[in-house]
């Protein structure tokens, strides 16, 4: 398992890190487009 | 945002980074998988997410269905926050897959396998995502209604879900947490689980939090402008009480 089990427990990380930012982001743009049609 | 958010997402921070710390760096590996089994530290907390957001997307379809007829401020939020929750646990959903996959890839040499656990997971994702395009591409009034219905039936699968590796054999291990006698994993690493557990259920309720405000926004302007129109229509007569 070694140096696999390692690059497979990297990309678990980054790829939990990185899908919540790019809902972030979606969330963001959502609450922008809220605000600016609210006023 | 307001401060208490910020104050919120600060403290969010503080407890993943402290998270990430403990679950790389302070716990000890495993003695049989090695460093590799530190993707549970961010696996649990993904499904403990799903299951908090789907459960919160249930109840509030629930007060959805209930009040929409008599109070129609309460089914706007209770509406809101069914977006806001089923969007937060589609997420949740998707990191545990991917994680599990990663990991299933390391230890059994696998990518996937269409066991009871995966199986039934996999199929919980795609019925909250087809709520969400349901939602999305649906128009008309009975829309919300229909969601909140499918909401209810779609949570059905998540018992499924859980209690999968307890009534049939499958690939996925046993149950780790209230599992049989002698499940769980050692004491010394239990605060990995804490950590991350208690900094990724923050993170959600803070996205999902701001995802709510947004929704209920968007869907208040949209009341309004449906008022304005048919107040101001060019060409109407009025109905209720005039002479024309």
């Amino acid at each position: 398992m070694g140096d696999m089990g390692n690059r497979h427990l990297v990309l678990a990380y980054a790829a939990t890190i990185a899908i919540h930012l790019v809902y972030l982001g979606y969330v963001a743009m959502k609450w922008r487009a809220a605000k600016s049609a609210a006023n | 945002m307001k401060l208490w958010r910020w104050l919120w997402l600060l403290v969010t921070l503080g407890v993943l980074a402290e998270g990430f710390r403990v679950a790389l760096f302070v716990v000890p590996p495993d003695s049989a998988q090695g460093n590799v089994q530190r993707i549970f530290y961010y696996h649990i907390p993904s499904w403990a997410g799903m299951g908090l957001f789907f459960a919160i997307n249930l109840g509030c379809s629930l007060v959805y269905l209930a009040v929409r007829n008599r109070n129609e401020a309460l089914a706007i939020k209770a509406d809101s926050l069914a977006v806001a929750s089923a969007e937060m646990g589609v997420v949740f959903c998707f990191i545990g897959l991917v994680t599990g996959s990663l990991w299933g890839r390391a230890v059994w040499g696998i990518w996937w396998t269409w066991d009871a656990r995966l199986t039934s997971t996999l199929v919980l994702w795609l019925i909250y995502v087809a709520y969400l395009l349901l939602r999305r591409f649906a128009a008309g009034p009975q829309m919300r209604t229909l969601a909140a219905v499918m909401a209810i039936f779609g949570y059905l699968d998540v018992p499924l879900v859980y209690m999968s590796t307890r009534w049939w054999r499958t690939q996925h291990p046993a149950p780790v947490f209230g599992g049989a006698p002698g499940s769980g994993i050692d004491p010394s690493m239990m605060p990995a689980v804490w950590w991350n557990l208690a900094g990724w259920l923050m993170w959600g309720i803070f996205v999902a939090s701001l995802r709510y405000v947004s929704e209920y926004r968007a869907q208040k302007t949209e009341q309004a402008e449906a008022l304005k129109s048919l107040e101001f229509a060019p060409g109407q007569t009025q109905m209720a009480g005039g002479r024309s």
